[in-house]
């Protein structure tokens, strides 16, 4: 509280150093996460943290900063309950109001067939332990009263799986804040510092070169979104990632009317209402690979109709904004954390797709760990690069296609 | 003698207003005398007319009942309700502008530096969501579809009717080059229409391009977006009676971007006062509304500006106090509306402060098109240094005509918390200093710290000044400071308008109203319309009528329609070797007149689709796909043909054939009835197919058995498609046939234990462990997915698709959880009643060291466990005898 009338730098500017035990590559919500969580729960303060362009410019301030563990897999759903209980304490271990807003979140089904996936989730969900339920009309008019739930869509919605937990956070937020937490704890941050090259002598990562010179390093860590297949080969590092843009797009402010975050698949749009009164919304990815960060007419269009169809009344609402992300897609849609096949101290936390600003502080977390202990966290292992030779693919394709 | 024939009324916040024609909103409430337009978003400060262009945030208001509608570039119409926003009671008096007295407890980003345990951000949070947001959302149930999508082509298209786009559109036209003018006004000639000092210059111009034929003038509308390709996203407003607004979709050879400049306030104390306005508005009420502005002014400027803005107002009757530089000025003063200024040489009194500002181009879609902008002190402005081939720009917005109205960075800056850089949010200079000095100091940063220029206006107001004085602050120059990323749509734009019609189409098969005549229940699968049950007489509820269906195919015949599978003609020398390498089935050795099933996998061996493919010919395949996946089948064995140099020619036939499934125990005497083709077993064995004429209709008949009896897929030129459905209805009466929906073939194929891909696989099922590893001929040299399918053959299965029959009557549903010592061990895929068993049974994902035949699962059934035994065979006919009779 106090904190109001201090004005105090949040982070501040260094020359880099010749070294540092540890280089992480990306100041986005994962890399300043795993800097925090090395140096307050490890010691591992010698840190030094690289972007090419300003603290989370890339997908840490371009999601829609859903937040929720309602996933499907016995892999997934841990994992991401790591993730919001992490969250629910991050505003308080920070000292700084994250804007955490567990207002609930509705996942709409609008056929048969995605009832009965919705239910697998509800059920896995319920038995490890994550609140959330299938409801019906009936009670998603009680919680989401300015919906269109009667049968004159073209997809009517039939049902719903609630997710009372879910919500919203601020994603820039969290960027500071984990940012100024690195700072007070010796870290150090550096935007517009761009990683050009990564020196590699027998299969060791030995320094990283940048924009501002080239720094040694103990130990490597991509935690890039966007371009971590590109950063990676840097270093000579392969991984199986394709890049698709996912769009979305911001409305004029409106007073409160939707205080859920909805979600639906069959028409490939998610919907929230800021704090400020904005209306936020995002598409599924783009069907096609590409590194433009431009949005496109016809997914703005997409994205505008399939609110229409669940908020016919706003009609007259304004777009004010549209942009894009690049999410880096594997081919069981699950991050890649681990230690890279090719270079030994080349740590990766990358391959997020849709969801990684979700799961940040538990990937942060866990990548933190197994750094600093050299040993694998039980609840990241499935996530390991190596699955990718050995056929062990973890599916959160099913559950996470629209999902953010 | 005034002339009223050009006079009508609204209502304004239930009061009578009286409109001329050309009045916008405003310009009628600001004649009748209204002075505060709308309350600000977070102090609720009041703010009236700044700009007059549409291009600020201070007039925003809810006309019939579209909130935040611009009431200054709006027509008044007859009739038209509009209503204030964003204030409470009212306008004059808004019991939440009580909030500015506590503006030094809310520094910027106080929301971040409080409320950081969870529950009492929990607490507040609902509260200040209440007074966050501006206009009021529509109630439930409104909302129009009146919007349209248009498409167009243009050599050139010019944006902006002002006198260099009316230029640059005359020129390119001179040659009969088809170019299409944009503007956004109710006329041509942008700032000449209430500059008037030029004015004959623009009529002129308007002329010339009139008489031109192949130029093209599009009025009223706003370019909100230049994307990839020249497409620009154009919005005509209330293009007939019937249309709120149009979409045009315009894709242009060339773009010539004419947008001009607008101008932005100065940075005092209270510079947000209702009174405190732009020269070019003042300019807009007296040219263009023949409003007097005000009694006494003080105009705000340097340099040339004022002598024509002096010469505008004393026209108009308007008393000039001062003219004043910016550096003069300390603070307006006045509670809600400005009624004197504060200088550095004293005070002065007068109702309308007139700031000759800086006039900024309006280059959103330069940048959008992916524009360089460059800093030039000269003009005071970012310009155009490098732009995409085919765009460029004339003009203003190129810098033509621009002079600096200011030191920019400045040499000073007045911080202070009631002087406004960011009218949408309430940004102060001061709010910006102390962003800056907690680190917010680069321009990205500072914008989301700040959340200037993110507000409705989208940085038009804001944008310069915030730059200048982040410059200011940083002691970096204006080029090293830069600009934020512009984005579309600038405008904004509706999402009616983006959406468009919404035609939402469905697909009906050609049997359709023959089923509605039958009682279909509907169901949506993908695009189409199926019956999921019959409604009869006979049954009242879903399940009697799925029962009755049932047991027609079980014991008689029944017939369904199945012509929204996907189907595929696939011809050519190579064909059956495209097969042979996208299925995982062989099919260059089928032989004519065979039927094989296949599914397909991709590289990873996880099962994308399935189907039957039927040899007609040595060079000629029929594939089925399911209903929901035919164009990616499609386009997936498209994609494995280019570059092969193969000989082969798909062509979906879907909508041109109809199909039906006839099955059941006579369906042998049903189908000879109506066709001379041997049907006996041994003439047309299982899986075999044929073509011939069905009452007199060409047909291909494959005889395969989906749901576990006798039956012949039939498969038919769609519009035949309801006569033959009646034909084999009428032919089947004297065997009691019954036709049978989606829920009777689910529950039947399920006790045969057929899995329906996307139904009982999902994104992680290969073969092996559904148990179709049959399907996968590893033999063969290459396929897709072969690799891990030969990985997968040999390695131990984690998880199998098993068959699963209740201990007991409950009946789980479709996704139930499975439980093995308390532990989550698999899911249910489908799960039915079975008359056939007495009992529910299902297919189930079961991991694979609980999976042996015979063992004890435990299946999560409405809130409770209960008790299920795995089962290797199928549930009926295990042999498969039925098929082949």
């Amino acid at each position: 509280m106090m904190q109001l009338f201090r004005k105090q730098r949040m982070w501040r500017s260094h020359q880099l150093k010749a070294a540092y035990d540890v280089v992480i590559i990306g100041a986005g919500v994962h890399g300043l996460g795993i800097a925090y969580y090395l140096a307050s729960r490890h010691g591992i303060r010698n840190v030094a943290v690289l972007d090419r362009g300003y603290l989370g410019c890339g997908n840490s301030g371009r999601n829609t900063a859903i937040i929720r563990s309602n996933y499907r897999t016995p892999e997934g759903i841990p994992f991401y309950e790591e993730s919001v209980q992490l969250y629910r304490q991050l505003s308080r271990e920070l000292d700084w109001n994250l804007l955490f807003s567990q207002c609930g979140h509705l996942t709409l089904a609008h056929t048969d067939s995605s009832v009965a996936g919705l239910r697998v989730r509800a059920e896995n969900n319920q038995v490890l332990g994550v609140d959330s339920r299938v409801i019906y009309r009936d009670e998603i008019r009680r919680l989401v009263p300015a919906m269109d739930l009667s049968d004159g869509p073209r997809f009517p919605v039939m049902a719903a799986l609630y997710h009372p937990p879910g919500g919203i956070i601020r994603h820039d937020a969290v960027v500071w804040g984990y940012a100024r937490a690195c700072d007070r704890l010796g870290v150090e941050v550096h935007p517009y510092t761009e990683v050009t090259g990564v020196r590699v002598a027998r299969r060791k990562a030995a320094s990283v070169i940048t924009s501002r010179g080239a720094i040694a390093a103990g130990t490597v860590v991509n935690a890039t979104a966007g371009w971590a297949s590109m950063v990676a080969k840097l270093a000579g590092v392969t991984l199986p990632i394709v890049s698709h843009p996912l769009q979305a797009c911001v409305t004029e402010p409106l007073k409160p009317f939707l205080d859920k975050v909805i979600v639906s698949a069959t028409l490939h749009v998610y919907v929230n209402q800021t704090d400020k009164g904005e209306l936020v919304i995002g598409a599924e990815i783009d069907p096609y690979q590409s590194y433009s960060l431009k949005g496109t007419l016809p997914t703005l269009e997409q994205m505008a109709s399939y609110t229409l169809e669940l908020f016919p009344q706003l009609s007259g609402l304004r777009v004010l904004r549209q942009w894009a992300g690049i999410c880096d897609m594997t081919p069981d849609y699950a991050p890649i954390i681990g230690v890279s096949r090719e270079v030994e101290n080349y740590y990766l936390d990358v391959g997020w797709g849709t969801y990684g600003f979700k799961a940040a502080p538990a990937a942060a977390k866990n990548t933190a760990e197994l750094i600093a202990t050299g040993k694998t966290p039980k609840i990241i292992q499935p996530f390991s690069p190596a699955r990718f030779y050995g056929g062990q693919l973890v599916g959160e394709k099913a559950a996470a296609a629209v999902s953010s | 003698m005034a002339d009223n024939s050009d006079r009508f009324t609204f209502q304004f916040d239930g009061r009578t207003i009286e409109a001329r024609s050309g009045d916008t909103v405003a310009s009628a409430l600001y004649r009748a005398g209204r002075r505060i337009f709308t309350r600000s978003f977070k102090y609720h400060r009041p703010r009236g007319l700044l700009c007059l262009a549409g291009k600020c945030p201070n007039c925003m208001m809810n006309v019939d009942g579209t909130p935040n509608v611009r009431a200054c570039i709006t027509p008044a119409r007859e009739g038209m309700t509009v209503r204030h926003q964003n204030a409470y009671p009212s306008l004059e008096n808004d019991w939440l502008s009580l909030v500015q007295r506590f503006d030094r407890l809310m520094p910027v980003g106080w929301y971040y530096k409080t409320m950081t345990h969870q529950w009492s951000w929990h607490a507040a949070e609902s509260y200040i969501r209440q007074v966050a947001g501006l206009g009021v959302a529509p109630q439930p149930g409104g909302g129009s579809k009146d919007y349209e999508h248009a498409w167009m082509h243009a050599e050139v298209a010019v944006i902006g009717g002002g006198p260099a786009g009316l230029q640059a559109a005359v020129e390119m036209a001179h040659d009969g080059s088809p170019v299409v003018l944009i503007d956004d006004q109710p006329e041509l000639g942008g700032h000449l229409r209430y500059q008037k000092r030029a004015g004959a210059v623009a009529s002129a111009l308007v002329d010339q391009l009139r008489a031109t034929p192949s130029a093209q003038i599009i009025s009223r509308s706003y370019c909100f977006g230049l994307y990839e390709g020249n497409l620009l996203g154009v919005v005509q407003a209330n293009p007939h009676g019937g249309a709120i607004e149009r979409l045009i979709h315009l894709r242009a050879k060339r773009v010539v971007i004419a947008t001009g400049a607008y101008e932005v306030p100065f940075t005092f104390e209270n510079n947000d006062l209702p009174g405190v306005m732009l020269s070019t508005a003042v300019q807009r009420l007296i040219h263009l509304h023949g409003i007097k502005p005000g009694e006494r002014a003080v105009v705000v400027a340097t340099g040339a500006p004022p002598d024509e803005v002096a010469e505008d107002l004393s026209q108009a009757g308007v008393e000039l106090v001062s003219i004043l530089a910016p550096s003069e000025v300390i603070a307006a003063t006045g509670a809600t509306h400005v009624t004197g200024l504060r200088t550095k040489s004293g005070e002065l009194s007068c109702d309308l402060l007139v700031m000759c500002g800086q006039r900024v181009p309006d280059a959103g879609l330069l940048h959008q098109a992916g524009g360089k902008l460059v800093w030039n002190q000269d003009r005071g402005a970012f310009l155009p240094a490098e732009l995409p081939a085919n765009v460029s720009a004339v003009g203003e917005v190129a810098g033509a005509w621009l002079a600096r109205a200011m030191p920019l960075p400045p040499e000073r800056v007045s911080f202070h918390k009631r002087s406004f850089v960011c009218f949408c949010s309430d940004v102060s200079t001061a709010d910006l200093r102390d962003a800056m000095s907690e680190g917010f100091d680069h321009i990205e940063t500072l914008k989301r710290y700040t959340t200037l220029t993110m507000g409705p206006c989208q940085g038009r107001m804001c944008q310069l000044a915030g730059i200048a004085i982040c410059a200011h602050e940083t002691g970096r120059t204006m080029t090293e400071t830069g600009v934020t990323t512009a984005r579309p749509p600038n405008p904004s734009v509706s999402l009616g308008a983006l959406a468009g019609p919404r035609h939402h189409p469905f697909r009906r098969t050609p049997m359709h109203d023959a089923h509605d005549q039958s009682g279909a229940a509907w169901m949506d699968m993908g695009d189409w319309k199926r019956p999921r049950y019959y409604k009869t007489a006979s049954c009242q509820s879903e399940q009697a009528c799925v029962e009755e269906e049932y047991r027609a195919v079980r014991e008689r015949v029944g017939i369904i329609d199945v012509s929204t599978l996907g189907k595929l003609d696939v011809k050519g020398r190579d064909a059956g070797k495209l097969l042979d390498k996208v299925y995982t089935n062989r099919f260059s050795d089928l032989k004519p007149g065979r039927v094989r099933y296949s599914v397909l996998c991709d590289e990873a061996g996880i099962m994308l689709d399935d189907g039957t493919i039927s040899r007609l010919a040595d060079d000629h395949y029929f594939i089925t796909t399911t209903t929901g996946n035919l164009d990616f089948v499609q386009q997936w064995l498209e994609w494995w043909l280019v570059g092969t140099g193969w000989d082969v020619h798909i062509t979906n036939v879907t909508g041109g054939r109809a199909a039906v499934n006839l099955a059941g125990p006579q369906a042998r005497d049903v189908l000879h009835a109506l066709t001379a083709c041997d049907l006996s077993s041994r003439a047309f064995p299982y899986m075999a197919c044929r073509e011939a004429d069905v009452a007199e209709v060409p047909a291909l008949l494959l005889r395969i058995g989906f749901v576990g009896e006798t039956g012949w897929e039939i498969h038919f030129p769609a519009e035949y498609g309801e006569f033959l459905w009646l034909k084999l209805l009428e032919a089947g009466k004297p065997f009691d046939i019954r036709p049978f929906g989606v829920e009777a073939q689910r529950l039947l194929r399920l006790e045969k234990r057929h899995v329906i891909v996307g139904v009982d696989t999902d994104a992680l099922s290969n073969p092996y462990e559904a148990g179709m590893a049959w399907v996968a001929k590893l033999e063969k040299p290459d396929f897709i997915g072969r690799n891990a399918l030969s990985r997968q053959a040999a390695a131990a299965a984690e998880q199998r698709l098993v068959g699963f029959i209740m201990n007991d009557a409950s009946l789980p549903q479709d996704g139930a959880a499975i439980l093995v010592g308390g532990a989550l061990a698999g899911r249910v895929t489908s799960a039915r009643y079975s008359p056939g068993n007495g009992k529910a049974v299902g297919l189930a994902w079961v991991s694979a060291k609980s999976s042996a035949a015979g063992a004890e699962i435990e299946i999560r059934v409405n809130g409770g466990t209960a008790r299920a035994r795995i089962v290797e065979e199928a549930f009926y006919d295990p042999a498969g005898d039925r098929l082949r009779m």
